[in-house]
């Protein structure tokens, strides 16, 4: 294990717990510019240090995670099992699940959806029917919710095999639309607009994820039962994001990015390598949706609209496009700050705009920009 | 039997005849100059035979079997590669990324495989950044010594040699190079002569059509010549049959040299 990325880790959350802490939303902003200028004037001061760092961060990236992974076990104790953070954390836990997936799409392969929130309509409702109607049990409900947003990926897919750009845009919006009015015209079925109420919670091993989580020394709201559920399904798709991201796949998803028509004639059938994108892509939504009417119990048509759709997006702009760490960090940002002026809840559509529009102005590559390149030559003796 | 044989090869745009009723043929490891003023239809010729368009007539066998109509990436898939006159690489991916997508591992591999199955992957990585590089090694330390850099960051004449190096590593039977001296100054063409060269040298067997502006450059480098003009083909044969044609002198060669 390296001390470095240890310590350095331990300092990046010790500065998230601190921030999660300041209720005052004038002392967030302090505080906020403050890490933000440090962190700038840090990038000038030592750039040979913050060069350093980061390719250490990037040749261990899978120590990195690991350490991350555990101290993200240690969050519930350390909020004392409150149940206010613990319900926004694994709503960005929810959110990173959605950015990582979306990311795969939009960042890997350049195709852009701002119709995401359908798929995690489609998982969360794929749940909440199979274990409310059917009496189906959550644990094979939750693949199945992936998988039924893989299917209505291929759907959207289909549509959009020939158009590009704006167009394709315009068809995700509008699949986005559609989906939700889907859900609102088959009433009989999905509740319409009251939704699905009494959805179960998950039961494993007779324990029912839905009660307080009794540690003899400790108890925590239920809602820490989630938070480790929520935590690992985020660990599964990061790490099967990560691994198609470094494959051929990943690397065809990004040639096709670059050009459509170069890909075609090297061999690919551009066909089949969207539809791959936009099902593995929408996977993840439906697993995030699973997991989402689980957890709150109750879903309808408005929770999926096409504001979520806009903020899912915008967490993979400010993270940077094709960067996974990037999508998580933008969806933890983005997700935690609202909560901090909750005040100014009116202008929270407003406020993702700004940051869209700021990140396409000012920082094009995000927050945490992808770098790394998928191959890379072996070393050889010049000459 | 002709590894590739095209004939009446026709295609319209509109009232627009581009390409009209060219024929020719080629054999493995014969090499074709096809020259002719700027907007004769080369291009288009190279669209039509690598499948980005559909000709209005004609056909195009490889080894006797037809592929006229045939999308772009089945041709590739059957043997016919191509570079482009403006360069199309993926700008955004290194040397050895751009070469791997020439590589047949990179349609080959399997989805699941990357999941489930890490360290076959790992090893297919293995094998075709090994593949790559030496297929790099072809311009000696060139791009071996940049293997890393984002194709963007190439100097020009790196960048036309790492098209020919994508292009090849799919170990096509045809290659199709479209005017890959464009933008060159006389002694960058005269180096990319002898890599061509050399190219032609490590894969005997490699069929190539060479579209060319300037006449100069293919002189010394292929067995046979089409001239092109206004999308039809005016003369076909050596070098020295063609010299003399006054068709062509009066459509091409008397010409300014302008593009
Ligand atoms: N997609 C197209 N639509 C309409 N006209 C085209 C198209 N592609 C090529 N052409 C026309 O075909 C002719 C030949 O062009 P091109 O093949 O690019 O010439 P060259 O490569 O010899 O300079 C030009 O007149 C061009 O305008
Ligand atoms: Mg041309």
């Amino acid at each position: 294990m390296n001390t470095y990325i240890l310590l350095s880790e331990l300092i990046v959350y010790a500065l998230f717990l601190a921030f999660i802490v300041i209720e005052d939303p004038l002392a967030v902003v302090g505080y906020l510019l403050a890490l933000f200028f440090g962190a700038v004037v840090y990038k000038k001061k030592f750039p040979l240090q913050t060069q350093k760092l980061s390719s250490l961060y990037a040749d261990n990236i899978k120590q990195v995670g690991l350490i991350a992974a555990l101290l993200a076990l240690t969050f519930p104790f350390i909020v004392n099992g409150d149940p206010y953070w613990l319900q926004v954390i694994n709503f960005a836990i929810l959110h990173a699940i959605m950015a990582v997936g979306l990311n795969f799409m939009t960042g890997r392969a350049g195709l852009i959806c701002l119709g995401y929130a359908a798929f995690e309509a489609v998982g969360a409702y794929t749940v909440g029917l199979l274990t409310l109607k059917l009496g189906v049990s959550f644990w094979i409900a939750l693949p199945l919710s992936g998988a039924m947003a893989c299917l209505f990926g291929i759907i959207l897919g289909l549509p959009a095999l020939r158009v590009k750009g704006h167009y394709l845009a315009l068809v995700t919006i509008a699949f986005g639309l559609i989906v939700q009015e889907l859900i609102l015209n088959t009433e009989s079925v999905t509740g319409g607009t009251n939704g699905l109420i009494d959805i179960p919670s998950p039961v494993i091993f007779g324990y029912d994820l839905g009660t307080v989580m009794n540690l003899g020394f400790t108890s925590m709201s239920y809602l820490a039962n989630f938070y480790y559920l929520c935590l690992a399904v985020l660990i599964f798709s990061t790490v099967v994001l990560y691994k198609l991201s470094n494959s051929f796949l990943g690397l065809s998803l990004n040639a096709m990015r670059e050009d459509q028509l170069a890909v075609q004639c090297y061999g690919m059938n551009l066909t089949s390598y969207k539809l791959y994108a936009f099902a593995i892509s929408a996977f993840f939504g439906g697993l995030a949706g699973g997991l989402y009417a689980a957890m709150i119990n109750f879903i309808a048509p408005e929770n999926f609209g096409y504001s979520l759709s806009v903020i899912i997006i915008s967490m993979i702009i400010l993270g940077g496009l094709d960067s996974i760490p990037g999508a998580l960090l933008g969806a933890f940002a983005l997700s935690i700050f609202p909560e901090k002026f909750r005040a100014f809840e009116d202008y929270r559509v407003f406020f993702y705009g700004l940051i869209i529009v700021l990140c396409l102005l000012f920082m094009r590559e995000g927050l945490v920009p992808f770098k790394r390149r998928i191959f890379k030559a072996f070393p050889r003796e010049a000459g | 039997m002709e590894l590739l044989s095209v004939k009446d090869l026709t295609i319209n745009f509109g009232g627009v005849t581009a390409v009209s009723k060219v024929s020719f043929s080629l054999a493995a490891g014969e090499m074709l100059g096809i020259i002719g003023p700027n907007g004769s239809g080369k291009t288009t010729l190279f669209n039509l035979l690598s499948g980005i368009y559909q000709p209005s007539a004609g056909t195009i066998a490889l080894n006797g079997a037809p592929i006229q109509g045939l999308p772009a990436n089945k041709i590739f898939n059957l043997g016919i590669a191509r570079t482009f006159q403006n360069g199309r690489l993926f700008w955004n991916l290194n040397v050895v990324e751009n070469i791997i997508m020439g590589l047949e591992e990179t349609r080959t591999a399997s989805i699941f495989g990357a999941i489930f199955a890490p360290a076959k992957e790992k090893a297919l990585q293995t094998q075709a950044i090994t593949k790559a590089m030496d297929i790099m090694g072809i311009f000696g330390s060139l791009l071996l010594n940049q293997a890393d850099k984002i194709a963007k960051d190439l100097p020009y004449a790196d960048r036309r040699r790492l098209e020919i190096c994508r292009a090849i590593a799919s170990r096509p039977k045809v290659l199709l190079l479209d005017e890959p001296s464009a933008g060159m100054d006389s002694l960058e063409t005269e180096r990319l002569m002898n890599d061509l060269l050399k190219v032609k040298k490590s894969i005997p067997d490699l069929s190539i059509i060479v579209v060319e502006h300037d006449m100069g450059f293919i002189k010394g480098l292929v067995d046979k010549v089409m001239v092109l003009n206004y999308g039809e083909s005016i003369a076909y044969g050596t070098f020295a049959d063609i010299a003399g044609n006054e068709q062509v002198i009066n459509a091409y060669l008397g010409q300014e040299d302008g593009r």
